[in-house]
């Protein structure tokens, strides 16, 4: 080996050593596998109805013709399409037929499509949907994957759905149901004592300890007249633009109207009885006393504690937990709202207009409020 | 407030940020956590070695700097044995007398300013090491905080799009048609496209959609007033009855429900402005591309986010984004004479109490440069707006009654990032000055090098950029990550280049004009023949 080619080799070799490591990267550049933008969500994916969409467009393409066929129909008709999903058509009103394996089981895996009013077992896991032309009566402690109704759904008691439930009517959550996904009802939805859930959507959302109708008090009320000014109050740093801004904790007197947006750096109390005329953002626990109204927006950096027979008509937020008393009333059916957490502890007898979103758990309980309701009446500073 | 009826706990899946695509399980997909701790360790150890290397070496270039030391070190590799102080001494004697006692005061000064300059470097540069760790580690391993995003019902409130547009025929079109596409409702939405004395067909764009969707699209013709996008922003704003702008540039297409998303975060009486994500789409045309959506998914998924996440200050960004009108309006509107009127709102803003807020949900494609020479005007005339923020507000921001110490060091910090580039180059001159002085410190050099490729040449820039992209479900392009360094070199000069134009005298005062990116496309890939949008720059 001459001298001439040992110095190439030792000059070839340093040079594929440093560019070794740069390889991959030299691959993707002259041969590239993954240029294509990220995916951007231009449609409304976050939209409740979403998924419930999807899988009517699903059912109109896949099984219009079969569902909308009405001449002779059989009490039931079993199917499965080209790609091997297995399907059950049931007439209006009847119980579908399932084998002998599925009933041993309780575990169903096909399609349930109705033509009309479907009545459902109790007990029974349904791995695939659930579609009905009119509504869907469900039996206590059965398992969905999803239900879609054209009219109403009935979950019976401690019922679990997996991913989603829509209604274009009502839907009615017994006590002790798990409500995981979304679940939404163009109408009316009814969620009972003990019921957990993740994400609610409805025009009326109403938490019920015993059915019946709600008794919240909805009626609008007189605003206090004594009139909060912010040199009332000791730890206001600023009023501009419509806003005080208020270091550390703030303490707002019973039956006071306050007419500005507020900025808490630390904990907030409402007094009773107390109207705000803007929004209220609190760093830290934000506590409203019964019959406190917000004409604004709530907005907790930590807990937001509501007690009873509150009125908030803009979104309520928390980053932590959200306690919600009986009689309280989020947003309005003209204005729907949010309220959203991660925990959120709703009590019996609350109604909420809009979205209610947990992030981690969600449950219809009884909260105590007692420890709260006198806390926030000291006198004007 | 407590809760009387416990009962059973429901598993839910945790909370994911990671947008719902599908995706393939790899190797990496499935060991990320781990090797992203793995990544830390390592570049723990790369830092601790050139610390420990530096040590022995700058104790023996200490003892050696002084000529007869130095010679006697020479001497002695010469002689074979270090220990031979007889022939050592022998050796030395033949040194003149003022060779062996040389060091007069003025050198000594110099060269002790010069090494505490080089302290200096190297401390802002560990600074924004472990700046970029924090903020990395965060996104990796902590719940993303997005409080605002879950608002999907409300009473929306009044809002005004403004669109400043120069010369904008190619894309106007496009984002005019998004915005009335958008699912906001009608009756509460104003789109204002800011028509800026436009030279091409961008007015006649303009009016035909003003034609078809008169009760929404409502335009502002400027013919006269100072030039520039603050300028015409300031200018519209007076005409805004809505209490939210929200500001898009003109090569932005926005998606139905953004302006929902966007507006959500205004229902905390807090946030003064909001930022959503940028997304670049022309990710197709060539490298420079591709390594700009890299560097666009680290500043956003990770330096926003973490920003976020950890209640520092996030920057409002100037485009998909907006402003509560009385809290910039109090604060003095759009300031006509910041050449980035984004980061000096979202200063302003921070001082008087307001919150800035990041969407990173909110996603908006944009068109990046795919040339070098607009990419480089592009970085300049950042640096130059940033760095005009930085004089104007980093001693207000230090004595500020309204922000908390984190936020005012990540603001400061913030601040100073494009700093950082002069700096790095003000470093490495010390260095090789200090060498050549003969009081040269290896072992410093050799902490600058390793700790400025740590912080903004390799490591945390890759860590970072990387980090994001296996958030974002990237896979593939991940591997261009080595190349960030070519974009680091060119970013080096640009900023320093720009950095150093402001602080030299100038022979006449700038003038401010329309700054924007170069473009022959749009979005739906039309070309234009005749580009008459250019780059306008003088002073």
């Amino acid at each position: 080996m001459g001298i001439g080619f040992a110095v190439l080799l030792l000059f070839a070799m340093t040079f594929g050593l440093a560019v070794l490591p740069l390889l991959p990267a030299i691959m993707e550049w002259r041969l590239p596998k993954d240029t294509s933008p990220l995916r951007v969500v231009r449609e409304s994916e976050v939209d409740i109805r979403f998924l419930a969409h999807g899988f009517q467009a699903y059912v109109d393409s896949a099984f219009g013709a079969l569902l909308a066929d009405r001449r002779d129909p059989p009490r039931s008709l079993e199917d499965s399409l080209q790609d091997g999903t297995k399907y059950v058509v049931v007439g209006d009103g009847d119980l579908p037929l399932f084998s002998e394996a599925e009933q041993a089981g309780s575990v169903i895996d096909r399609l349930v499509l109705g033509r009309g009013d479907i009545r459902l077992p109790a007990g029974t896991t349904f791995l695939r949907e659930i579609y009905a032309a009119g509504s869907v009566l469900g039996r206590e402690r059965s398992i969905y994957r999803a239900v879609l109704a054209k009219d109403s759904i009935a979950l019976g008691r401690e019922s679990r759905s997996l991913r989603w439930v829509h209604a274009e009517n009502t839907i009615t959550a017994a006590e002790g149901c798990r409500l995981h996904g979304r679940v939404s009802a163009d109408g009316l939805l009814v969620v009972h004592d003990g019921c957990g859930f993740e994400r609610l959507h409805a025009p009326r959302i109403e938490f019920r300890e015993l059915p019946g109708p709600l008794s919240s008090d909805t009626a609008e009320r007189d605003a206090p007249t004594v009139v909060l000014r912010a040199e009332d109050l000791a730890n206001v740093i600023e009023e501009e633009a419509g806003r005080w801004l208020v270091e550390k904790a703030l303490d707002i007197p019973a039956n006071v109207l306050v007419e500005a947006d507020l900025v808490v750096a630390g904990h907030c109390r409402i007094g009773k009885g107390a109207q705000l005329a803007g929004s209220i953002k609190s760093h830290g626990d934000l506590t409203l006393a019964d019959g406190v109204v917000i004409e604004g927006s709530a907005v907790a950096g930590l807990s937001l504690h509501i007690a009873t027979g509150c009125r908030i008509h803009g979104p309520a937020l928390a980053e932590r937990e959200i306690f919600v008393g009986a009689g309280t009333v989020v947003g309005t059916e003209l204005e729907p709202t949010s309220v959203s957490g991660n925990h959120l502890y709703i009590a019996p007898g609350a109604l909420v207009h809009g979205t209610v979103w947990a992030h981690v758990e969600g449950r219809v309980c009884q909260v105590d409020v007692t420890a709260f309701a006198d806390s926030a009446t000291g006198p004007l500073a | 407030m407590a809760v009387r009826q416990r009962s059973t706990r429901i598993s839910h899946p945790p909370a994911a940020e990671s947008r719902p695509r599908a995706r393939r399980e790899t190797w990496y997909s499935r060991h990320s956590r781990t090797a992203a701790q793995a990544l830390v360790v390592l570049q723990a150890w790369v830092v601790l070695l050139a610390v420990a290397i530096s040590a022995p070496a700058t104790e023996g270039v200490n003892r050696r700097s002084h000529p007869t030391e130095r010679f006697r070190h020479v001497a002695a590799a010469d002689l074979g044995h270090l220990n031979c102080e007889a022939a050592l001494d022998e050796a030395c004697a033949g040194l003149a007398p003022a060779q062996q006692a040389e060091t007069p005061a003025g050198r000594f000064w110099l060269v002790t300013v010069l090494l505490y300059a080089l302290y200096t470097v190297i401390f802002f540069v560990c600074v924004y090491i472990i700046r970029h760790y924090f903020f990395t580690l965060n996104r990796l391993f902590r719940t993303p905080r997005q409080p605002y995003v879950d608002i999907d019902t409300a009473e929306w409130p009044p809002v005004t799009v403004l669109i400043p547009a120069h010369n904008e025929e190619l894309v106007i079109g496009e984002i005019l048609e998004a915005l009335v596409d958008s699912d906001y409702p009608r009756a509460k939405l104003t789109i204002v496209p800011i028509n800026d004395r436009s030279a091409d067909e961008t007015c006649k764009r303009i009016q035909a959609f003003e034609a078809e969707y008169p009760d929404v699209v409502k335009p502002y013709h400027r013919e006269d007033g100072k030039s520039g996008k603050a300028a015409a922003l300031q200018d519209a704003m007076a005409s805004v009855e809505a209490d939210i702008a929200l500001v898009f540039d003109a090569d932005y297409v926005p998606g139905r429900g953004l302006v929902k998303q966007l507006v959500a975060p205004f229902f905390d009486p807090e946030v003064g402005a909001v930022m959503g994500r940028v997304v670049p789409h022309n990710t197709e045309t060539n490298l420079l591309t591709r390594l700009l959506d890299l560097e666009r998914a680290g500043g956003y998924q990770v330096d926003q986010q973490a920003r976020m996440n950890m209640k520092l200050v996030p920057q409002y960004g100037g485009t998909v984004g907006g402003v509560r009108k009385r809290a910039l309006m109090s604060v003095g509107g759009w300031r006509e004479d910041a050449l980035a009127e984004d980061t000096d709102a979202t200063y302003r803003l921070l001082l008087a109490g307001w919150k800035t807020v990041y969407q990173n949900r909110s996603e908006c494609y944009e068109q990046v440069p795919d040339t070098w020479e607009p990419r480089l005007n592009q970085i300049r005339r950042w640096a130059i707006g940033h760095n005009q923020a930085a004089a104007r507000y980093a001693r207000r921001l230090l004595t500020s009654t309204r922000t908390n110490a984190l936020e005012k060091l990540d603001g400061l910090l913030l601040l100073g990032v494009y700093a950082m580039s002069p700096l790095l180059l003000i470093g490495w001159m010390l260095g090789i000055v200090l060498w050549y002085l003969g009081e040269a410190k290896p072992g410093l050099i050799v902490i600058l090098l390793v700790t400025s490729y740590c912080t903004l040449g390799n490591f945390a820039t890759f860590f970072e950029v990387a980090a994001a992209a296996h958030l974002d479900g990237s896979r593939e392009r991940i591997r261009l990550v080595p190349f960030i360094s070519l974009g680091f070199l060119v970013n080096l000069f640009a900023v320093s280049r720009a950095t150093l134009g402001q602080i030299l005298p100038r022979r006449r005062p700038e003038e401010l004009l329309w700054h924007k990116t170069e473009r022959n496309h749009n979005h739906n890939g039309v070309y234009n023949n005749n580009n008459n949008t250019h780059v306008q720059r003088k002073g």
